[in-house]
């Protein structure tokens, strides 16, 4: 039996909301029977994008993370839901049905990723299908992954180790968004962002000049884990930094001291300028 | 011939209207529309949080402030602000970003509504978004027929209605 999902990553979305126009485009106003009630014309969003900001001038990061419905595999809107009114189906997608859904809002409430919605006007609850009517008459994918132009929305069958996903899934580091929920949710992302340090090298007897190529490497106590070399501009950054971590980041340049600066990822970190001093 | 800088009409050296006005306003072409054109190409535009933002039943044009010249002026994010200066004023909502410099406000040209509080007025205060109306008419110099929308001067402050 398939395992359909999607493999979402997050360093290829550029926010451009093609998926959600496409996906409202499909169900607004369009009734697919049993697989789902028409979308009203506002405020429901089955593909959303969270806008995730990190640090702030001169250093900003801008992440956007396409959030569907997850098609848990302990989906508690099936448990919540009364008379299978939510069910799984054997390719594990996770359908509300129209009819037997009726009046239940405690479906809305049960999804920790506030991805089902009430459609007040309809009584009733709805969410992400991933095109299940599509793919039942043969189409390849769900419209969001068709209009995404930049490839970071991926479809396909986990079982399947000849399909795309299956082998992103194994060559690309993958996780889970917010596995901290703890519903086993099917849909699999890549480069979640987490804390950078970042910082620029000067020198205080060649001030007014960038230097590129200076080693810089991040430490956990005096075990290093990251290297890395300033570039052209003296900036020099490590990304996908644990959150609340203590860290020491070293730099090292012949003719200068030495500096460890201890640092802690409460938050993103720009630590500005780092001066060398020379021995002489 | 040899290029040289000509100091902007408009701009942070400009004696006398940057002490009025110290914010820069920077308005590029729109991302999901084609300049005026599409606003309602579909109805659903205004549910993209970069594009229109709803507060209070209405759809309003997000302007960008860093939190510095936010701070300042006692402006949260998702407050309605009114931006202006002698040509016009325009109210949008404001987005408190480290993505914009100090000194900056980044808003979208060409917002496709022009939608006036007392209809009718010239001078009357616009809600649509039409941050074109702040920047200046001119062109960019008598032999260059370009527009200079980034050489505009505004004050932003907090809309209470």
């Amino acid at each position: 039996m398939p395992r359909l999902s999607l493999l979402i990553d997050v360093t290829k979305c550029s926010g451009c909301h093609n998926c959600f126009l496409a996906c409202r485009d499909e169900y607004f106003g369009n009734d697919y029977g049993s697989y789902s009630a028409p979308q009203p014309l506002e405020g429901q969003f089955w593909m959303r994008i969270n806008e995730v900001e990190r640090g702030g001038y001169p250093k900003p990061k801008l992440d956007y993370i396409p959030v569907p419905c997850m098609h848990c595999e302990d989906a508690p809107c099936i448990a919540a839901a009364a008379d299978n009114a939510v069910y799984r189906r054997p390719d594990g997608i996770v359908l509300i049905d129209p009819t037997k859904a009726k009046g239940q809002k405690c479906v809305v409430n049960s999804c920790p990723y506030r991805s089902v919605f009430w459609n007040a006007e309809l009584d009733i609850p709805q969410k992400c299908t991933l095109c299940a009517h599509r793919l039942d008459e043969g189409d390849k994918e769900p419209r969001c992954v068709e209009a995404c132009p930049t490839g970071a929305l991926v479809f396909g069958d986990l079982d399947d180790p000849s399909s795309d996903i299956a082998k992103l899934s194994k060559a690309l580091k993958v996780e889970a968004y917010h596995p901290d929920y703890g519903v086993s949710p099917s849909i699999k992302y890549v480069g979640i962002p987490r804390r950078f340090i970042a910082g620029e090298i000067v020198r205080r007897d060649v001030q007014g000049e960038c230097i590129e190529g200076v080693y810089v490497s991040l430490l956990e106590g005096e075990t290093p884990v990251m290297e890395t070399v300033t570039d052209s501009y003296g900036d020099f950054e490590f990304d996908g930094l644990e959150k609340n971590k203590a860290y020491n980041v070293r730099v090292d340049l012949e003719g200068y001291a030495s500096m460890i600066i201890e640092v802690t990822t409460r938050t993103d970190l720009d630590l500005g300028q780092i001066m060398l001093e020379p021995f002489n | 011939m040899v290029p040289r800088y000509i100091r902007s009409w408009e701009g942070y050296l400009t004696p006398g209207l940057y002490d009025k006005y110290p914010l820069q306003l920077l308005s590029p072409h729109p991302r999901f529309t084609f300049h005026c054109h599409y606003d309602k190409h579909t109805d659903w535009l205004n549910d993209i949080p970069v594009h229109r933002i709803k507060k209070d039943g209405y759809a309003w044009w997000p302007a960008r402030i860093n939190p510095d010249d936010a701070g300042k002026r006692g402006i949260d994010n998702n407050d309605i602000v009114r931006l202006y200066n002698d040509r016009a004023s325009v109210l949008c909502i404001a987005v408190v970003t480290g993505r914009v410099r100090p000194g900056v406000i980044h808003s979208y040209a060409s917002s496709a509504l022009y939608d006036p509080l007392n209809p009718g007025e010239a001078d009357s205060i616009d809600r649509g978004g039409c941050v074109s109306m702040l920047t200046s008419p001119r062109m960019l110099s008598k032999n260059a027929p370009g527009m200079a929308p980034n050489s505009c001067l505004i004050e932003i402050e907090k809309w209470e209605g």
